[in-house]
């Protein structure tokens, strides 16, 4: 089976906080590459880099944080090493993301309409107003939004949480995307509307042959979704392959104990198994490998970091101690 | 929107009148203006014959009773100094005030408002934090230092602009103005520059921080991904999020100058309405007093109402009944 080529490929991207001359590393050496049409997903505990990940792919990164190197290809250009004017040009047409919280990221002064004909003019220079208005209402229909016209008019207040990220989600979809980056778009909604718009909007990526990155702090989540998942941990990817082994067959102790302190994904009979200590903050990052003090596998190996390498066919692990043996998962 | 005006026009109307009424015990407490209007060497005959004509011989409640009456047809009593009815007195000043007063919010908005879109803009830049450093300033220095700092650099010192008055002036409506002349526009500069700096600084301070505050919302960041370009970002989604609070700003402080530009028209020699109240309050010409107040709270409660239908027509999530309750 031969495997498509790379729509995205993000290799050895290092983000650092600049504060005066000195340089706090944020993302080190995050690499990854997303064919077309997969879902991957990105997990990893809060403060592990992950948002920083998108806005990096999106050229989105404001001063004081920056891209210190790496690339970031897309299509075979390097998106870090292009200027403004042009990664503009893909973004929201050729990437587009959605963000998090729905009730923030659509403008609260503005209509609807004019928040998605916006969208639609900056990529279609020609397209007329009544097209866009009609192209606009056709997005939302697409993504489930009853009354779609009347939706236009409204504002975003006037909205429910549920309806403002299908409005955001439509809004990316718009110029019919080759990537979206989706960071936890749905954390901030009800359990209920959650596993809908999961539903649906994984459904059209798949439909479309959009590729999609799909960022949660939420394992259990991304194991029923996705096709392939990175581990992130302080600001590194530290595991990644298709998601049936990674879940089923974790090889570097930080996933393995990830997904151990899932109640629904501890292995049967036994008790959950909570990860000791907590991640380490910005510029306090150990040297080696950084998970070494909470690790009960560390040994003095570990004192210089551990490159990501492959570990199965598919599945890279940067660990000195890999598991090799797998999860027994509940029936 | 009816139902938000007729209660404002209620509200207004009750504060009017409460206002009235304290503003006419307290000056009564304050004396006699018989007593002043005419001569020592007056005999008291012709004293009390004034007193009768002014109606203060009357038992105190007897004149508030007759006041109150007349105002309810809209007669605020006769000047006892100018002899006229107060109202026209006071209106006959009040363009003065009210160009002074415009002057110097236009100059404060056109000042502060692209001073500070640069600064919340460029927070780090040594010009952004000079230009903060001024306006912390600007904010704190009193107002009629100020004025006589200015006056004393520019006109007296420089001799580049007059000390006081309202220069050429050009009728239009039957009403003088200075800034239709630019003899009149260079009487007017100085002293709308010494009521500006104050509001100026204030409205730089509150969008800068606006600025800064709308940047980081994730809308701006949402629009940025969006592909939209730069100059509409700031424009349509940032400028329009700014512009709310300072609008409300700029309309409480226009307010104010119109109130309060008495020591400043004083300092400039600018016949305005309140340099009439600061000699009307010295020659206890009562009527004066009152009709003024009376004149600047319904002027505020008008402003707060435009502002807040403005305000209303910017920011959608306001509805005017919660805008009511909340001011
Ligand atoms: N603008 C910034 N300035 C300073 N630190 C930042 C900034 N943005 C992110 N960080 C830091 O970078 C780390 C990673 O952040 P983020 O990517 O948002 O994590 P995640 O999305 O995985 O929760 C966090 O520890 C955060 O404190
Ligand atoms: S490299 Fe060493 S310390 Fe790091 S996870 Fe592997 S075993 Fe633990
Ligand atoms: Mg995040």
């Amino acid at each position: 089976m031969s495997e498509p080529d790379p729509i995205l490929v993000v290799s050895d991207l290092n983000v650092s906080l600049a504060s005066g001359k000195r340089m706090t590393p944020i993302l080190r050496e995050v690499s990854f590459a997303l064919r077309p049409g997969e879902i991957l997903g990105i997990v990893g505990e809060s403060g592990s880099g992950k948002s920083l990940t998108a806005s990096a792919i999106m050229g989105l990164l404001e001063p004081p944080v920056r891209i210190v190197s790496g690339a970031v290809a897309f299509k075979g250009r390097d998106l870090a090493a292009l200027d403004e004017k042009a990664v503009r040009a893909i973004r929201g047409n050729e990437i587009a993301m959605v963000f998090q919280d729905p009730a923030m990221s659509l403008n609260p002064l503005l209509r609807i309409e004019t928040q998605m004909v916006e969208s639609i003019v900056a990529h279609d220079r020609g397209c007329s107003r009544h097209a866009a208005r009609e192209r606009a209402r056709a997005a939302l229909e697409t993504v489930g939004v009853p009354a779609a016209a009347k939706r236009l008019r409204a504002y975003p207040h006037e909205l429910s949480g549920g309806m403002r990220q299908r409005v955001s989600i439509a809004i990316a979809m718009l110029h019919s995307p080759a990537v979206i980056i989706a960071d936890e778009p749905t954390t901030a909604l009800d359990v209920t509307i959650q596993a809908q718009i999961l539903d649906e909007m994984t459904q059209l990526c798949r439909k479309n042959g959009t590729a999609l990155i799909w960022i949660s702090h939420d394992l259990s989540l991304l194991s029923s979704f996705a096709d392939r998942i990175c581990v992130m941990y302080a600001g590194r990817v530290i595991e990644s392959g298709p998601c049936g082994e990674v879940i089923g067959a974790p090889r570097h102790p930080y996933s393995r104990g990830l997904i151990l302190s899932v109640p629904a994904m501890a292995r049967a009979g036994k008790d959950i198994e909570p990860i000791p200590g907590y991640p380490p903050r910005v510029g306090m990052v150990p040297s080696g490998c950084a998970f070494r003090p909470r690790c009960h596998r560390a040994s003095p190996a570990c004192a210089v970091q551990p490159p990501l390498q492959t570990v199965a066919s598919q599945q890279s692990a940067a660990c000195f101690h890999p598991f090799d043996d797998k999860l027994q998962v509940p029936a | 929107m009816i139902s938000f005006l007729a209660k404002r026009i209620m509200q207004a109307v009750a504060v009017v009148l409460a206002t009235a009424s304290m503003v006419f015990f307290a000056v009564f407490i304050i004396g006699d203006p018989a007593q002043l209007l005419y001569s020592q060497n007056a005999s008291a005959a012709e004293v009390e014959a004034a007193r009768r004509y002014l109606g203060l011989d009357l038992p105190l409640y007897q004149q508030y009773f007759n006041f109150m009456g007349g105002l309810l047809h809209g007669d605020l009593g006769r000047s006892f100094v100018y002899g006229k009815p107060a109202l026209g007195v006071i209106l006959q000043r009040l363009p003065a005030t009210l160009e002074l007063a415009f002057a110097s919010v236009v100059l404060a908005v056109v000042v502060g408002l692209p001073l500070g879109l640069y600064c919340g803009l460029n927070p780090r830049t040594i010009r952004s934090r000079l230009i903060m450093a001024v306006s912390a300033l600007g904010v704190s220095l009193p107002t009629f230092w100020i004025g006589i700092i200015i006056m004393l650099a520019f006109a007296v010192n420089l001799r580049l602009l007059p000390t006081g008055g309202r220069g050429n002036t050009l009728t239009v409506l039957g009403v003088p103005w200075s800034f239709l002349t630019i003899d009149g526009l260079r009487h007017l500069l100085l002293p709308a520059a010494s009521l500006a700096l104050w509001q100026a600084s204030l409205i730089l301070r509150l969008t800068r921080a606006g600025t800064e505050e709308v940047l980081r919302q994730d809308y701006v960041r949402f629009a940025r991904a969006k592909g939209i370009a730069p100059g509409r970002i700031l424009w349509v989604h940032v400028l329009k999020n700014v512009l709310a609070p300072v609008v409300t700003m700029v309309g409480l402080s226009l307010g104010g100058t119109i109130a309060f530009s008495i020591v400043t028209e004083s300092i400039f020699s600018w016949p305005g309405a309140g340099k009439l109240l600061i000699d009307s309050i010295y020659a206890f010409d009562r009527p004066i007093v009152v009709a003024y107040l009376m004149l600047a709270v319904t002027i505020f409660v008008l402003i707060n109402t435009f502002v807040d239908l403005i305000y209303a027509a910017i920011d959608p999530r306001v509805t005017l009944g919660a805008a009511d309750s909340g001011s």
